[in-house]
């Protein structure tokens, strides 16, 4: 996104002389901007138009129609009872108070307020204000304009030891009366005071997450250095409350920047949201979606979980193009959920477009619990953006809850969302066991008998000896028996590196057949394995990145393997660790393609039946791996251990020095690209 | 017994009465849902600047005036203009005889009021120049441009104010600016002006010097207008420190106030107005567009042109006008000549303190580009091409948009630059997309979205009620619609075999259906048949390679050699029908698309540019069907099919007004077929707007559902899956197609707007002369006009014309 707004930045300075050139072209709607959703990945897609911004308020009329401007406004909040908006227009130290048509507006507070910069109506016709300048919260009755009520820094001692100054910039009110106020620079929290003009204490204060780093530092510094490590949480900036009474809070820290708090003021929405910096306001809009907009005019809206609906809007430093911002200081939305964005002097009004009145309504039915009636609103989403995750989400629900539990399937692999997948597929499993089950014991119940019998008659006799004559026919084929030599290190593992040693039982093209098989094994685990626990694209795998996670680890591991042992006076050779580490692979090798298969019958909450078997398999292999590397060198325990971490160690130096190699290769390269570039363009 | 079946009977009944009652829930819960309304503040649309406002009918009353320095040079042919001069100042006057209406190329008396004392020698200069001026500091040219003015304007002193008659103690003084040689000479039917600028110093006059740049303007008067022509030959430069880089031309012509009824028209997108005192806020500055877009050849390198912008709209026409009064008088000026390397300014009321509101036309005149964007590195070369404007003066019911885009309609029609070539039918276009490219395992792979037999499908089923397809084939080459063109006619054969493609193609033909395959031959992708050598050179000599990081795939493109366009074309004259059968070939960014190039040690401007391509589009018309997406008027002469209209403009605070000005200059001469409805989001009114607008539907088609494209580069082709718009584009053809089939073959007469959300449109049949009117309500309420009612969101067709 930063990086999107910078060159935003640089194209809109060459606004005039820039063409802007694609070759797919997409119809507007009236649109500045595109808009943005996220997609099931993270990836900002493209999306219909979603809001489109259709005037620039640049003038204010009075009832008795002088007409004023607004200098540097700070806030703007809508009351929807008496279909007013209240603006804090702070460069001029009042508050306007207008209807939508921005005529017939009302002065209030003008000779009173120093520096209004937040600005809060309740219901009962009182008008909150946050007054920087004054260092107070001022009430106005609305029917009593010239008395207005003050409120001073609380003299509560719990305040008083905590912060120097009150400086409220924001404020909301809830039902009851109790004031949330964001206190300039008191990293407690919000300032919370009651309708009576008691402090009530802070409310929800952001913390300090240490990170490693951070912790190491703090462990190893004296008593002086740490009182210098303490650092303060950062402050919330602004507020919001929405229709249930809860505070929304907008900090600008990364993942979390939006919190929708409880009473108990802990955060409902989750903490990795797709959010950006530099965030100024936030509001929340009828169906409780919540819309954050921050300094250069970038708008987002989330639904009421977090999840991104919306992004659009940017930046224009001309100030010439209608939605867009030179910058942005607050947000607000009616009920019809046209937005209302300060942008310097001026207010730009975005109305909703059809799509996005489908995707509320959606959203609407769907936070009502009325999955089959968001159905059709869904389905209509999606014939308007096929790539939209979340209506493909919510679609799957209504399907799962209709009984279409096979459409429900699809629509959540598209979502990918695999909890509700493995809902669907749960059904879907019981389904098939519910009809079929009982037809599948008796199948596998008469089968387990057959044999049994037929065994106790010596029917299998012939057959037996056939097999195994085919098997001694086979094993004539040096490769096919080498090959499977592989198969003895699942029971007599030991046994199998002495023999590979002494015996030259693997031969290196025997153990290369398996390398091989590593790697097929590793592709087919990215494209087959059930798509529970292998949600991604499949898209995005390639060869370098399979490479990377089979063979060439342990050809890696190889290598230092027998450079550090014969260092140290090993007695393997090259071939012998090559040989035998991809023998101590067998569990793996062997017994994951069954671990494949199962994984596409098994839903999240039994994942256990498929992490655990990783678990065993690789375990199992490590501690081979350990003793592979005993025997073949004929080290003693001790000998072993330094030898395998120095390996270990030795893998990680190399990445290093291929790591440096490939940068410093690279900087060559363009170095040489660029000293081209600039003798061509002299010359 | 009898008990047992009483109970029975009851149960039945029970059961009976329950079934019916449920089914009537489910079938009220249908209902209500199917009437579900998802509706936005249609009012706020409507009434925004993307519509069109109410008609302005205030009558003008300033009509200009004469005064005694102005002296009579000639008249018309048709005694419909007189041409006055003011030989003083050399200010021209245009008077028109019908309305009495007189036009001044410059003030030639500035209030003090007015603006300041430096502006005030603009407002009253008919040509001034822009220059790049030799530093000795930097040994180089100054990379800002420095104007002069013919006239200069001096403040009366406090001394000179008191002795003066009130009248004249407010004007600024006018006169040739010092050091100025200005002469001029009577030719027949007008004026030739040379000057030699010197330059225009604010307060002292003591530091004036000439630059010893020369021009020499021919102004004259017919029954055309009044052309103003500045040959290139005679442009001189005498003084090797000050060099020509730009001439404007007659700023103040068609100028006016803010109170004057009336607007600006610019051709920005599909046409904005700009009414006269709308202007507010951060609006009030002179804004500058390029015509024809801007050049990138001119440009530093690898500009990322995805910034979450919609695509900014150029003004593809090379004209601007001026209403002074609807209805009353206005004027149209067309460039004729230089238009490739001209800019438009736009100047409302209040910028630079100026209280007039104006427009006016630069034209570049020196190749010039900025190294690493800041070093301005300037070529000695001046272009070669001639500069002239021809300013129509319109009355009556013409002085409008309308009658700008009809009289412009004219100008092309007049020059052949348009010809008649529709085919008199209502069509739908449908763009349908074959195959693109996504990564995979092993490099790339082809997601099949559309296969043949699809196509077939496609294309048998929309025509099943009647609407004639036109059908645009994209994405039907090898390796995909993305990252591959130039294509070269290399036909994708995982679609469906080459000959049953081939046989198709002429099937289409033989049933009357235009088909067109979509190539690009302006940007090109290494991945396709595009090699390093065929990327054009900047004039900064670097290769074209732009960067285009909002891809998934291919993030850098290449302009292709305009020459190498050339030879592109020449092979699909050669082996387009023998390869694929090819009948219509539909060229993306051609049209709209020109650009400075270094080639053979020659710097090259857009002018060669444009006879590149326009040979290239010579020789591809003689033989196949063209289609252009958004192309810019000078290839209107070639076209079968316009694609992409546009129906918006850019969306700028300065407009007050969207009209649909260019798809009104080829109505009736050309088929036009609006942007893909499948984005359109604001549901019927988008729709109504495409009838408003005369442009045909377009969609964009594919069989597959859309989320198969995610992982290509098409990612923002997210809703075309023919399923869900099968039903939508019957619905549209049923709903509209009265609409469409009673303007066929006919120009738009007038456009009339009563009132907010309602546009009545005359057309105007070409065979015949009957009139016909579109009555259009955007309003959620019905309204009753020429007799008719129009209910919510729909339109009416009624015969004869709306006065």
């Amino acid at each position: 996104m930063k990086k999107l707004r910078k060159l935003t930045l640089f194209l809109l300075v060459a606004i005039t002389c820039i063409v802007f050139m694609q070759v797919k072209v997409m119809a507007d709607n009236g649109a500045s901007h595109k808009t943005y959703t996220v997609d099931s990945n993270g990836d900002m897609i493209p999306t219909q138009d979603a809001y489109i911004a259709v005037k620039k308020v640049t003038n204010i009329t009075f009832s008795n129609s002088e007409t004023i401007t607004i200098n540097n406004p700070e806030d703007i909040y809508y009351n929807s009872k008496f279909k007013k908006f209240y603006i804090a227009d702070t460069g001029n130290a009042r508050i306007i108070q207008t209807d939508a048509t921005f005529t017939n507006a009302l002065e209030i507070g003008k000779g009173i307020l120093v520096k209004p910069q937040g600005v809060y109506a309740s219901d009962d016709e009182l008008v909150y204000v946050a007054d920087y300048g004054l260092k107070a919260v001022v009430i106005f009755d609305l029917n009593d304009l010239a008395n207005p009520t003050y409120i001073y820094k609380p003299t509560h001692p719990l305040y008083i030891e905590s912060s120097s100054d009150f400086l409220p910039t924001k404020i909301v009110v809830d039902p009851v009366g109790t004031m949330y106020i964001i206190d300039s620079g008191n990293a407690n929290g919000i300032v919370t005071i009651t309708k009576d003009n008691e402090f009530s204490g802070y409310f929800g204060a952001n913390y300090v997450q240490p990170d490693f780093k951070y912790v190491v530092k703090f462990l190893f510094s004296t008593k002086e250095q740490r009182k210098k490590l303490y650092v303060s949480p950062v402050s919330p900036i602004n507020l919001a409350i929405d229709g249930d009474g809860l505070i929304n809070t907008l900090s600008n820290t990364e993942g979390s920047a939006v919190k929708k708090l409880n009473i108990a003021g802990n955060n409902l929405l989750p903490t990795n949201m797709r959010d950006w910096s530099d965030y100024v306001d936030i509001a929340i809009g009828p169906t409780e979606t919540i819309y954050t907009v921050e300094k250069y005019g970038y708008i987002c809206e989330y639904d009421r979980e977090g999840n991104l609906l919306f992004n659009f809007a940017g930046y224009d430093s001309t100030g010439v193009t209608i939605g867009l911002f030179r910058s942005s200081t607050s947000i607000e939305v009616d009920d019809e959920y046209n937005l209302y964005v300060l942008d310097g002097n001026q207010i730009q009004i975005f109305v909703q477009t059809e799509f996005a009145g489908l995707i509320h309504e959606a959203l609407k039915l769907y936070n009502d619990g009325k999955y089959q009636e968001s159905r059709e609103p869904w389905e209509e989403v999606l014939k308007l953006n096929n790539m939209f995750d979340l209506a493909h989400k919510g679609l799957g629900n209504a399907y799962l809850r209709e009984g279409l539990y096979k459409e429900a399937l699809a629509e959540f692999k598209l979502a990918k969302d695999t909890t509700s997948y493995s809902n669907a597929f749960w059904e879907v499993r019981n389904n098939w066991l519910n009809d079929y089950g009982y037809l599948l014991f008796i199948i596998l119940a008469s089968l387990i008998i057959i044999l049994i019998v037929l065994n106790k008659l010596h029917i299998f006799d012939k057959p037996k000896t056939s097999m195994r004559a085919f098997k001694e026919k086979m094993f004539k084929v040096k490769l096919i028996k080498e090959t499977c030599h592989l198969f003895r290190f699942i029971r007599h593992p030991l046994d199998g590196f002495y023999e590979n040693r002494r015996l030259e039982a693997m031969s290196v093209a025997s153990a290369t057949i398996w390398y091989g098989w590593f790697f097929i094994l590793t592709v087919l685990a990215s494209f087959f394995t059930g798509f529970v626990f292998n949600p991604g694209d499949k898209q995005s795998i390639t060869i370098v990145s399979i490479l990377l996670k089979s063979i060439l680890p342990l050809l890696l591991f190889v290598v230092c393997n027998y450079l550090i042992s014969s260092i140290r006076s090993g007695s393997g050779r090259f071939k012998d660790v090559y040989i035998n580490s991809i023998c101590c692979l067998a569990p793996y090798l062997i017994f994951m393609p069954f671990v494949i298969i199962l994984s596409n019958f098994v839903i999240e909450t039994e994942s256990f039946f498929y992490t655990m078997p990783h678990l065993v398999l690789w375990g199992w292999s490590f501690v081979l791996m350990y003793f592979m590397v005993k025997d073949i060198q004929e080290f003693t325990f001790k000998e072993n251990n330094s030898n395998i971490l120095l390996s270990i160690l030795t893998m990680l130096l190399f990445v290093a020095f291929g790591f440096l190699l490939y940068m410093l290769t690279k900087q060559f390269i363009n170095f040489i690209i660029n000293l081209l570039k600039e003798v061509i363009s002299r010359v | 017994m009898f008990r047992i079946s009483k109970l029975r009977l009851l149960a039945l009944i029970g059961i009976f009465a329950l079934a019916v009652a449920s089914i009537l829930v489910i079938k009220a819960n249908e209902a209500s849902t199917e009437d579900i309304e998802y509706n936005f503040s249609n009012d706020m649309i409507i009434d925004s600047s993307f519509y069109t406002g109410a008609d302005d009918t205030r009558i003008n009353t300033f009509k200009g005036s004469l005064n005694e320095n102005d002296t009579f040079v000639t008249r018309s042919a048709n005694g419909k203009l007189e041409l006055y001069f003011n030989s003083n100042l050399c200010i021209f006057k245009i008077k028109n005889m019908e309305t009495g209406y007189i036009y001044s190329s410059a003030l030639d008396e500035v209030d003090e009021s007015m603006c300041s004392e430096y502006y005030s020698g603009f407002l009253s200069s008919s040509f001034s120049i822009y220059y790049y001026q030799y530093l000795s500091s930097s040994q180089n040219f100054d990379i800002n441009t420095t104007r002069a003015w013919l006239t200069k304007g001096t403040k009366h002193t406090r001394a000179e104010k008191e002795t003066l008659p009130e009248d004249e103690a407010t004007k600024v003084k006018l006169t040739i600016a010092e050091k100025t040689v200005y002469n001029y000479q009577q030719i027949q039917n007008g004026i030739k002006v040379n000057i030699t600028f010197a330059n225009a110093k604010e307060m002292n006059t003591d530091r004036s010097f000439s630059l010893g740049i020369s021009i020499s303007a021919y102004v004259t008067l017919d029954d055309n207008g009044l052309h103003v022509k500045i040959p290139r030959d005679e442009i001189k430069e005498e003084n090797e420190k000050y060099v020509l880089a730009g001439i404007m031309v007659m700023p103040l012509l068609g100028s006016a106030t803010s109170d004057t009824p009336g607007y600006m028209l610019i051709p920005d997108g599909a046409g904005a107005l700009v009414r006269y005192g709308s202007v507010t806020g951060s609006a009030v500055t002179w804004q500058s567009y390029p015509f024809y877009g801007s050049d990138r050849g001119i440009q530093t390198q690898g500009l990322d042109e995805d910034n979450g912008m919609h695509d900014y709209k150029t003004l593809t026409m090379p004209v601007y006008g001026f209403v002074n009064g609807v209805n009353q008088d206005a004027v149209l000026a067309i460039l004729e000549d230089g238009n490739k390397q001209a800019s438009l300014t736009v100047s409302p009321s209040g910028s630079y303190n100026i209280k007039t509101n104006f427009m006016f036309s630069t034209f570049t005149t020196r190749f010039n580009y900025y190294l690493y964007g800041i070093n301005l590195t300037m070529i000695d070369q001046l272009y070669e091409e001639d500069m002239a404007i021809n300013y129509r003066f319109l009355s009556g019911n013409d002085a409008n948009y309308v009658g700008m885009a009809k009289c412009y309609q004219e100008y092309l029609l007049e020059h052949e630059l348009l010809n008649r070539n529709t085919s008199g039918e209502f069509k739908t276009n449908i763009d349908v997309l074959m195959s693109d490219a996504q990564k995979s395992m092993l490099g790339y792979s082809t997601v099949k979205m559309t296969t043949l037999a699809d196509l077939k499908k496609i294309v048998s089923e929309v025509s099943e009620d009647g609407t004639i397809p036109l059908v645009n084939i994209l994405g039907w080459n090898k390796a995909g619609y993305s990252g591959a063109s130039p294509y070269t006619l290399k036909y994708n054969t995982s679609l469906g075999s080459k000959g049953a493609f081939k046989r198709y193609l002429k099937e289409l033909k033989s049933k009357g259906i235009e088909a067109y395959l979509n190539d690009n031959y302006v940007v090109g992708y290494t991945r396709g048949n595009l090699t390093k050598s065929k990327i054009a050179t900047s004039l900064l000599k670097l290769r074209m390679v732009f960067k285009n990081s909002g891809n998934n795939l291919f993030t850098e493109y290449n302009y292709i050699d305009p020459t190498y366009t050339n030879k592109l074309a020449a092979d699909l004259v050669k082996k387009g029908d023998r390869k694929l059968g090819l009948n219509g070939i539909s060229i993306n960014n051609l049209g709209n698309v020109l650009f400075s190039y270094y080639e053979n040690n020659e710097n090259n401007s857009r002018f060669d540019c444009y006879s590149e391509y326009d040979n290239a589009l010579d020789l591809v018309s003689s033989k196949y069907r063209l289609a252009l997406s958004k192309p810019n008027d000078y290839f209107y002469k070639y076209l079968d099919a316009y694609l992409q209209m546009p129906t918006y403009a850019n969306i700028y605070h300065l407009y007050s007004d969207n009209v649909p000005f260019v798809p009104y200059v080829i109505k009736g001469y050309v088929d036009y077929y609006g942007e893909h409805l499948n984005y359109n989001s604001l549901g019927e009114i988008g729709y109504l707007r495409y009838l408003d607008y005369g442009a045909f539907p377009s969609y964009l088609i594919t069989k597959e559902a859309s989320h198969n494209l995610k992982h290509t580069d098409t990612v923002s082709y997210f809703t075309t899956s023919f399923d869900d718009w099968k039903e939508e584009i019957a619905r549209f053809n049923n709903v509209y197609k009265d609409g469409y089939n009673a303007i066929l073959n006919s120009k738009v007469y007038s456009r009339y707007v009563p009132e907010s959300g309602v546009s009545i449109v005359t057309y105007q049949n070409i065979d015949n002369g009957s009139y016909t009117t579109l009555i259009i309500n955007y309003n959620l309420s019905n309204v009753t006009y020429m007799g008719k009612i129009v209910s919510a969101h729909s339109y009416a067709v009624v015969g004869g014309k709306y006065e």
